[in-house]
């Protein structure tokens, strides 16, 4: 499948020197004509441990994107935002503790579903991906932090 | 007197388990998500594709 005329990375958060970074362009590989159909979110009582994006092809079939959860307990509360064929996803954004983990994400849809996940607290900082009208996410990244020891 | 010097070593052998209860609980994990990023397109062909199919099921 060709490539998109024009493609730019968006990323918000911190990079930490403990971690494992990810993106779905390893399993996506040179599958450029995909919309992110559904978003699922793990998360506990502090913080987002992980999230997984469910991809359509343009031939309407469904494809699984990596798993990415650190940790993974079953104690964890899991999110799912899906959306329905026609529609796509438009917003992606969250809330960023003092600690510098994601500890809230929200989306939105071009057809105006919303979703949210994890705690909105005080003191958290804001992010939102810059995503124009003209534009759509096709691919899922990010980064995984595992601390051990004294924090 | 015997009683007594019992009672020491059982407080000092309840007071090691102690500390290495602490220690131990000293290894915190802090482990989650601190980056989200996403490849964003404005193919215009494939939205046009996406944004017909939208229209038409509304």
């Amino acid at each position: 499948m060709k490539k998109p005329r024009t493609i730019k990375y968006e990323v918000k958060g911190i990079l930490k020197s403990q971690g494992m970074k990810f993106s779905d362009r390893e399993i996506l590989k040179e599958n450029y004509s995909v919309k992110i159909h559904t978003l699922k979110i793990w998360f506990d009582d502090e913080m987002i441990k992980g999230i997984q994006a469910v991809y359509q092809m343009s031939n309407g079939k469904i494809f699984e994107g990596k798993e990415n959860v650190v940790l993974k307990d079953s104690n964890f509360t899991l999110y799912t935002f899906q959306l329905e064929n026609f529609d796509y996803l438009k917003a992606i954004g969250g809330a960023i503790g003092e600690k510098g983990f994601i500890e809230y994400l929200f989306f939105a849809s071009c057809s105006g579903k919303k979703g949210e996940c994890g705690q909105k607290k005080e003191k958290q900082k804001n992010f939102t991906l810059n995503i124009l009208n003209s534009e759509m996410p096709i691919c899922l990244n990010g980064f995984l932090t595992t601390l051990q020891g004294k924090i | 007197m015997d009683s007594l010097l019992l009672f020491r070593v059982r407080f000092k052998k309840k007071k090691k388990k102690n500390k290495k209860q602490i220690a131990q609980g000293e290894d915190i994990i802090n482990a989650g998500l601190t980056q989200l990023g996403a490849e964003i397109t404005n193919d215009e062909v494939e939205e046009e594709i996406i944004l017909q199919d939208y229209k038409t099921k509304k």
